[in-house]
């Protein structure tokens, strides 16, 4: 190791962690609502499609949803159909939008997304409504926690795109008054799933 | 946008005056410190957060070339380039030429202070190019035709009304209610929606570029910075030398330190780490991934004494909590940066002949150095700044003559005894006779917007020999 390196790692030695309070997931949820998100959560598979069927009842158009087997495997579960499209790479993506976390963090209160097959960045950024499903073993206390899982998951050959979603998309540009909806999600909801 | 830091003392003038923006300023010196202070208290860890994010920008601007190459050589791995601009002009020339390479006609932007210092919006016009901030900040000042103000909230001078006002004029959209401020945002984003959509290119800044990795941290509000770096099919990133960090760890650090000292918040609600164009088996995401890296005095700085000022994480801590900023606002300063860190780096990186009176623009009440994450000493960089002035002889000459005479004054103690009675009784005799205050020449302009302080009964040093002779000569402290 050269001597830069040998003083970084003394250095990243005593990096510091923020200490998270209560349960990661409840902390996380905590966090989430703070910042203006909305969470629920629910015990299983079957309370996730029917809280599903539930998010998509009002919406007036088709559903846009990420190809992920996890979703497919709730939906496949017995329940009203939904509306859905999947993801179509052009057009304006808006109304509602499914998806799935590979991670979140406690601490911030954040969701990890990335860009994959059948899950555009796009969807993230433009829907007006977000959803985001995650399984509760995914909820980890610290930001160093999900880079370790990155690092577990990706190695070398990280996706171009690593977001941490927070929150509605939100600003308080005009007069210093919060406010959501900018470019991105007008709401964002996260369902954690127990098992 | 047009360099106006040599008149900061008309600036200032105009600036008081101005009815519009006292209570903004008042506003956003009030709202953003209590923002800032009830995230800390949230934050037991926050002080030792602070000092690693010190110590380990500190060790990259130890080993800044080093990090560059290897943060050069991740990002060409990942299949972007990296290029290098010594100064504005050389920043504006490259993008151009990606642009014009890429045949982009139309350019969408996040928000960049770097940007900003090169005047890129300008240069892009020129060359017949269709640029878009689309920061809903940036955006209303584009609309408007004013640089920004503030380097988080750039339309912060803008009032509710005036920002209705603006939208009215500038979007053709027939008659509807404004009144609020989610109905102007939903304005907002339907007018850019499909300027997103449509777009060439998009350019961003960086709030942090990992070696590790050859990533970029991109930290929003809006989303808009995701939407530029997603859409189009060219991702340049603009950004200074001194945003590198080691790991994506270490960007997590600055992060922390960064979102509570800004806005309050525990953290933005989009941070995203960017790296080279997009992968073969993804959907979207730009085929070009180009990082432009800045100079502009920059390196300069790190050899010498005003090192510590690549610290800097762009947070506006130390805006929110300035005196002088509260009264004048950021446009008084003349150019892209404001407030403290603004009175630094204008006269580093465009020359303290054009800005000599930034360094002065200060109270020495050291809340800058006291709330900025990264600790750096602000007043103390001032000060040198004052000293550098005088040593060239760019301190006007009335103001070397006054500091010779208080020099005389301060090094002789009869002088400094004898200067500071007269200064009290006259003090008391005007606080007495307030109407005169607006006869005395120098102090005319001074009470304008206040009122003088009423001074103590008597000198601290006659107060100290009576208390001494009544002690008769017992020490006490």
């Amino acid at each position: 190791m050269s001597a830069r390196d040998n003083a970084f790692a003394a250095l990243a030695a005593t990096r510091p962690r923020v200490r998270v309070a209560d349960d990661a997931v409840t902390h996380f949820m905590t966090r989430l609502r703070a910042q203006g998100g909305q969470c629920s959560r629910v015990g299983n598979a079957d309370a996730a499609r029917a809280w599903l069927a539930a998010m998509a009842r009002d919406e007036p158009s088709a559903v846009l949803i990420a190809d992920d087997p996890w979703i497919e495997q709730i939906l496949a579960l017995p329940g009203p159909t939904l509306p859905a499209v999947g993801v179509a790479l052009e057009g304006r993506m808006e109304g509602l939008a499914i998806t799935t976390a590979i991670a979140a963090v406690a601490e911030t209160g954040s969701v990890l997304l990335h860009p994959r097959a059948g899950a555009p960045m796009a969807m993230n950024f433009l829907c007006d409504r977000l959803v985001v499903l995650l399984r509760a073993a995914d909820v980890l206390p610290n930001l160093e926690d999900m880079w370790e899982r990155v690092r577990q998951r990706f190695g070398n050959n990280t996706p171009r795109a690593l977001s941490l979603v927070s929150g509605p998309s939100s600003s308080g540009d005009i007069g210093m008054q919060f406010a959501t909806g900018v470019h991105g999600p007008i709401e964002l909801h996260v369902l954690v799933v127990d098992s | 946008m047009q360099h106006t830091s040599e008149h900061f003392l008309q600036n200032s003038r105009i600036a008081l005056t101005d009815a519009q923006l006292k209570p903004v300023l008042g506003a956003v010196s009030t709202f953003l410190p209590a923002l800032r202070q009830a995230a800390i208290d949230q934050t037991p860890e926050f002080e030792s957060l602070r000092d690693y994010a010190v110590a380990m920008k500190d060790h990259v601007l130890d080993h800044l070339e080093t990090y560059l190459t290897d943060f050069e050589r991740a990002v060409q791995t990942r299949g972007g380039a990296v290029h290098h601009a010594a100064g504005p002009d050389d920043l504006n020339r490259i993008v151009l030429a990606l642009c014009a390479q890429a045949g982009a006609r139309k350019v969408i932007k996040g928000k960049s202070m770097v940007g900003e210092e090169t005047n890129l919006n300008d240069a892009l016009q020129g060359a017949g190019i269709e640029v878009l901030e689309t920061d809903l900040g940036e955006y209303i000042i584009q609309q408007a035709g004013e640089p920004p103000s503030h380097i988080i909230g750039p339309a912060l001078h803008k009032s509710k009304a005036q920002v209705a006002e603006l939208f009215r004029q500038k979007h053709d959209l027939g008659e509807r209610d404004l009144g609020d401020v989610p109905q102007m945002v939903r304005e907002a984003r339907h007018m850019l929606r499909q300027r997103f959509l449509e777009a060439d290119a998009g350019i961003t800044g960086a709030n942090a570029l990992v070696v590790e990795n050859g990533a970029i941290m991109l930290v929003t509000n809006e989303g808009n910075g995701d939407l530029c770096s997603t859409l189009p099919r060219l991702h340049i990133v603009i950004a200074g030398i001194e945003k590198l960090v080691p790991t994506m760890e270490d960007a997590s650090a600055l992060h922390r330190v960064l979102c509570r000292s800004a806005t309050g918040q525990i953290t933005s609600a989009y941070t995203t780490f960017y790296n080279g164009p997009r992968r073969g088996e993804e959907p979207d995401g730009p085929t070009a991934f180009h990082v432009i890296l800045l100079d502009n005095g920059r390196r300069a700085m790190r050899a010498g004494k005003y090192r510590s000022m690549l610290r800097c994480i762009r947070c506006g801590a130390c805006l929110n909590h300035c005196p002088v900023y509260r009264h004048v606002g950021g446009h008084a300063y003349g150019w892209v940066y404001p407030g403290p860190m603004g009175s630094v780096l204008t006269p580093l990186m465009t020359g303290l002949e054009g800005a000599p009176e930034l360094p002065n623009a200060c109270t020495s009440c050291g809340r800058c150095e006291e709330t900025c994450p990264m600790r750096i000493p602000l007043p103390e960089h001032l000060r040198q700044l004052r000293d550098d002035a005088a040593t060239a002889g760019i301190t006007p000459r009335e103001w070397r003559w006054g500091i010779g005479a208080a020099m005389a004054a301060f090094r002789s103690p009869w002088l400094y005894r004898l200067s500071s009675g007269i200064a009290r009784s006259a003090l008391a005799f005007l606080g007495k006779h307030p109407d005169l205050t607006r006869r005395v020449p120098l102090l005319r302009g001074w009470v304008e917007g206040r009122s003088l302080p009423a001074p103590e009964a008597d000198t601290f040093m006659s107060r100290w020999q009576r208390r001494q002779q009544g002690k008769s000569g017992a020490h006490r402290l």
